[in-house]
Order: C-alpha cells, then sequence, then structure tokens
C-alpha cells in the first residue's frame, strides 16, 4: 500500500541542483545579463580558481542592484565585489551525501539574513547551487511521508487489537460453550444409571406380574408364589421409586445449572441449596478424577445476582482444582466455604494440592498464561473467572497459595450488585 | 385346582433350594461403583436357573475390587463391568487384565457402560476382548436374562472343549508313555 507513495528524496545528491558557476573576477554586468537570459536560473557559485567564493543568488544580486547608485557602483566591477557587499562570500558548501535532514538543520542555523540564501552542495568535486526552499520541501515531504507511515502503522496496530480483542472473546465463549458441554456430558452419564436402573426394575415387575397373572389364572399358584412375588414387586417398586427420585434430582439441578449458565440472569436464590444443586451437576467431573468435593454454607444467605455467573466461577475454580492442584498422582479434597460478611458474600475454594510458585501466582488471572499448554489448558479458566468476579458479580478475586500445601481462591462480591 | 378365593399352598422343600444354589451355581460378578446396579441385578436374576444351577453373585465396587474377587475365583463365569469407576476407563482396564494378566480366556464379560461415548460400541468390541456391549439405559430384565443365558451357553461350550483339550493331552501324554513302554524290550 506504500509502493505508490513516491519515496522521498533523502540526500541531498537527489534533489534539484543547479551546475552553473562564474569566475570570481567575471564582471557583475555579464551576470546580469546571465540572470536576464536564464530566468529559471535561481542563482550562480562564484569561484576562484578551484576555490569557492561565495554563492549570488538571483534574488540577493537584484536586491543589491536596486539600492540607489548600486548599478553604477556594481555593474561594471567583477562579481566578486557584490558577493562581498551582500556578506556571501562565506561560502556554504555541504558534501553531496549529507541527509536533507541535518543539512537543513545547519542551513537554517545561518545568520538571519542569509538563511533564505541558496547552499552550494560539493559533488564529485563539482559545485552546485541548491535552493533552500527546494532543501525545505525535501525535508517536509521527508516528515510527511514519515507521519503517513506512523498513521499507517497505527491503524495496522489499532486493527490487530480489535482482531486479537475479537478473537479472545470468542475464545471466552468457546470455554464457556466448552464448560457446559463438559456439564451436559457428565449429567447424561448420571442419569443413565438410574433411568437403567429403573427401566430394567420395571421390566422385571412387568414380567413377573405377567407371569404371575398366568399361574393364579391356571389356579396352579402356592403361597410361596404369592410371597415370592409380593417380595419382588415390593423391591421393584423401592428401586424403581429411589431411582426415578435420583434421576429427578438430577435433571432439577441439572436444568437450573444449565439454563443460569447459558442466560446471564438475575435473580434471587438461597445461596446454600443452589451450591448443593450445582454440586451435584459437579459431582461427576470430580468423582471421575479421584477427588472429593465438600461444600458448605451459611443458612439463610439470601442472594440477589447472577446464579449462572456464580456456577461458572465455581465450575472453572473447581476445575482448576483437579487438573493444576491434584494432577499427577496427587489426590484430595476441594473445600468450598460460604459465608456472609455484612452485604457481601465470600466464598473460598480451597484445595490441599501442589500450590502455585510464587513466579506464577501474579499471573494466574492473566489471559492465555498457563502452564499447561502442551496438554490442552488454554489459560482461560482463570482469567474468566476474573472477568466474571469483577464484571458480572461485581465482587473481586484473590489467590494465596503455598508451594506443597494448596491453594485458596476468595470470591468477595456484593450480595446484590448494583445494577 | 379348584377355584378357591384362597390360596393353595405346597411349603414342602423351599427351605433347601438356596443352600444348592449356593454349592454349585454359576459364579457372576458384578462390577459396578453403584449400589443400585447391584441390587438391580441381583433381583432380576434372583430366580435365574440355566442347567439346572443357580446364579452365585460376587459384588465388586471397583476395578480394582474385581481383580481382586477374580484372582480369588478363577471359576466366575460371567462378569458384568461397569466402564467408569474410580478411572474413566477402569472397566476397560480390568477387562484387559483378565485377558493378558489374569490370562483367564474362559469368563465371559458383559460391559455394561452408562456412557456410551465414553466408550465407544464398536471400538471397545474390536480393541477388548469382550464378549458383549450393553448400555444400561437400555437393558431391560428381558435384555438382562437373554444376556445371562448366551454368556452361561458360551461359558459352558468353552469349558467343555477345554476338559475335552485336558483330556485329549493327558491322552496322549498317556499315549506316549504307553509307546515307550511299547518300545522298551
Amino acid at each position: 500500500m506504500k509502493a505508490e507513495l513516491q519515496q522521498p528524496a533523502e540526500l541531498l545528491a537527489d534533489l534539484e541542483l543547479w551546475e552553473t558557476s562564474i569566475d570570481e573576477k567575471t564582471p557583475a554586468q555579464s551576470v546580469e545579463d546571465l540572470f536576464a537570459g536564464a530566468p529559471e536560473l535561481p542563482g550562480v557559485v562564484v569561484m576562484d580558481g578551484d576555490r569557492v567564493a561565495g554563492v549570488l543568488s538571483r534574488r540577493a544580486f537584484h536586491g543589491l542592484l536596486s539600492r540607489p547608485f548600486s548599478r553604477e557602483l556594481y555593474l561594471k566591477k567583477p562579481i566578486a565585489t557584490s558577493v562581498q557587499a551582500l556578506g556571501s562570500d562565506v561560502p556554504f558548501v555541504m558534501a553531496a551525501d549529507t541527509p536533507v535532514a541535518s543539512a537543513v538543520e545547519s542551513a537554517l542555523a545561518r545568520p538571519p539574513e542569509h538563511v533564505y540564501e541558496p547552499v552550494i552542495v560539493q559533488k564529485e568535486g563539482v559545485f552546485f547551487l541548491l535552493q533552500t526552499d527546494v532543501l525545505l520541501r525535501a525535508q517536509s515531504s521527508i516528515l510527511a511521508q514519515a507521519n503517513n507511515e506512523k498513521d499507517t502503522l497505527l491503524d495496522e496496530l489499532r486493527e490487530t487489537v480489535e482482531r486479537l480483542k475479537q478473537a479472545q472473546d470468542r475464545l471466552v465463549q468457546t470455554e464457556k460453550m466448552a464448560a457446559l458441554g463438559q456439564l451436559v456430558a457428565g449429567v447424561a452419564h448420571e442419569i443413565n444409571t438410574p433411568i437403567g436402573v429403573a427401566l430394567t426394575a420395571a421390566s422385571h415387575l412387568s414380567e413377573r406380574t405377567e407371569a404371575f397373572t398366568k399361574l393364579f389364572s391356571s389356579g396352579a399358584i402356592k403361597r410361596s408364589d404369592l410371597t415370592h412375588y409380593a417380595e419382588l414387586a415390593k423391591d421393584s417398586a423401592e428401586l424403581l421409586q429411589f431411582n426415578i427420585r435420583r434421576a429427578a434430582q438430577l435433571i432439577q439441578s441439572f436444568k437450573q445449572v444449565a439454563v443460569d449458565q447459558a442466560s446471564e440472569q438475575r435473580r434471587s436464590f438461597d445461596l446454600g441449596s443452589y451450591l448443593s444443586q450445582l454440586s451435584a451437576s459437579l459431582a461427576p467431573e470430580v468423582r471421575k478424577s479421584g477427588n472429593t468435593l465438600q461444600i458448605s454454607c451459611d443458612e439463610n444467605i439470601e442472594v440477589d445476582s447472577f446464579p449462572g455467573a456464580l456456577a461458572q466461577v465455581l465450575s472453572n475454580l473447581i476445575q482448576n482444582a483437579i487438573v493444576h492442584a491434584y494432577d499427577g498422582d496427587h489426590r484430595g479434597e476441594i473445600i468450598v466455604t460460604a459465608t456472609q460478611c455484612a452485604k457481601d458474600v465470600e466464598i473460598r475454594v480451597e484445595d490441599q494440592g501442589k500450590g502455585i510458585p510464587s513466579e506464577h501466582l501474579a499471573r494466574v488471572f492473566d489471559p492465555f498464561f498457563t502452564t499447561k499448554r502442551g496438554s490442552g489448558g488454554s489459560g482461560l479458566g482463570l482469567h474468566i473467572v476474573y472477568n466474571i468476579v469483577t464484571e458480572t458479580l461485581c465482587g473481586r478475586i484473590s489467590c494465596s497459595s503455598e508451594v506443597g500445601r494448596g491453594t485458596r481462591f476468595t470470591v468477595t462480591a456484593p450480595l446484590s450488585p448494583l445494577e | 385346582m379348584t377355584k378357591d378365593t384362597d390360596e393353595l399352598l405346597f411349603a414342602d422343600s423351599e427351605a433347601d433350594e438356596p443352600q444348592q444354589a449356593s454349592a454349585a451355581g454359576w459364579k457372576v460378578l458384578i462390577v459396578d461403583d453403584e449400589e443400585q446396579i447391584h441390587a438391580v441385578t441381583k433381583m432380576v436374576l434372583s430366580d435365574f436357573h440355566f442347567r439346572d444351577k443357580p446364579l452365585v453373585f460376587l459384588s465388586a465396587h471397583s476395578g480394582a475390587q474385581g481383580r481382586e474377587l477374580l484372582r480369588e475365583h478363577p471359576d466366575v463365569a460371567v462378569v458384568f463391568l461397569d466402564v467408569v469407576m474410580e478411572t474413566e476407563n477402569a472397566g476397560l482396564d480390568l477387562a484387559r487384565e483378565i485377558r493378558e494378566v489374569l490370562e483367564n480366556h474362559f469368563v465371559r464379560i458383559i460391559l455394561r457402560t452408562g456412557q456410551p461415548g465414553q466408550a465407544p460400541e464398536r471400538r471397545v468390541i474390536v480393541d477388548y476382548d469382550i464378549n458383549d456391549y450393553k448400555e444400561k439405559s437400555e437393558l431391560t430384565a428381558q435384555k438382562l436374562f437373554s444376556a445371562m443365558v448366551t454368556a452361561l451357553r458360551s461359558y459352558q461350550d468353552i469349558m467343555t472343549i477345554e476338559s475335552s483339550r485336558r483330556s485329549l493331552e493327558k491322552v496322549i501324554a498317556d499315549a506316549g508313555i504307553v509307546l515307550d513302554i511299547l518300545k522298551s524290550p
């Protein structure tokens, strides 16, 4: 995109140079004729043999001649006299490979009356004249170019930051959905068992009832058949009840958690019973990992907040303990404690796992910080927790840890965050 | 019999039956971390008989317990095996161990999973030497019954082949001795 922009000149050699020089002994009249014959010519280099004697610009020369009696005074004399009169006999010579920027700097450092005079550029032993305005224009186009480049870079940078932010948002969203997916899988497994048991028991009961009915109508029934059947009916019914109730409970708690997790609804709820529902839906995951989960909560903590957000926070923290605190051969307890402190609720999630080294502790909430990149860690779990706690729940979260002893996350959030 | 409102009773010999059962039954091992599964399996198969022999149940609540019981009872005929227990693959690990470590190629293994996604039927039945695959949520009493009969029948066939193989081995070994005797002048 920068290809169409012409690269501005960077050295004096690249600028428009005039190669007109005259000897200092040339009569001023001939110089005036020269200027008259070449209206474009901005000035001449005045030479004394191989040495530069000075510079004479058209403007300064005409200025000199317009003074009273000047024509009579100077025109007949060698041009050197005019140059001396103008004070332009101290030649300002710069090498052709001088960068424009430093040339501008030294050109502008000349005495104020000479600031606009042309400068002399020496290129391979030849002296050229360079107009100061050309030099200044070159400098300004360099600056403009640099400015353009800066703007383009800034735009690109802004675009990149925006893209990164979008990618991060998408990842956060994906992570949320993945957590929901895990929950679904866990509960599906958990529910298959009671449903399966109920199905087996119900089909058994129905078969036996059919057989019993046949036996009964044939009249060949024994007392033992009846007691046997009654016992079987009782056992089946007990199994059915127990397992169907369990399935119902699971569905109930799952529904609540899943709905809350998917939507971001605010509602009033009793923290204790919500936590035990949550614990039911997290139990399979925890059990599978070989750890145990213990949740305790003060009674009657009424919260008016975002249960889905809270569920996500706790399930991420618990997941984090499973994956990080108790990796390898470590197994242990994950303890969740909720207490009310004035208008806040404080929830602690503790483990007795391997702990977080102090150099990692400050970074645990950073996005994409993970010690498990190779094994599928995204580095977003705790970042999501941090965002939800600070933004949705209007609270704060802290983490303390001791290597080899365990880690504690403390979430403090208002019972009823302001809208 | 007459259609009395009252029942007819033959109260004899019932007390003897359970004793017979434990003496000579088909040993069935249930490996599952869910107590309910043990309860319902035992209930459904409580008066199951195959070739006039009842079932004798052994219960394990983890893969490790299952392994111990199989070591103690190499004559278990059928194992009902859960997949996800102390670990995600505890059941599959046990299945492999039964064949490769305990070198028990006779016992019939019926995998019962509550989470088919965890152990897809196609992969499991190819990769592991198991004999049947059931999803817990589809196991009616009838299916459980059929699975049990099928498993016991093939167990019995295998044991018959095994014992003929053994007697054949013995015959060959004996024949060798006879030949040796005959050869020696």
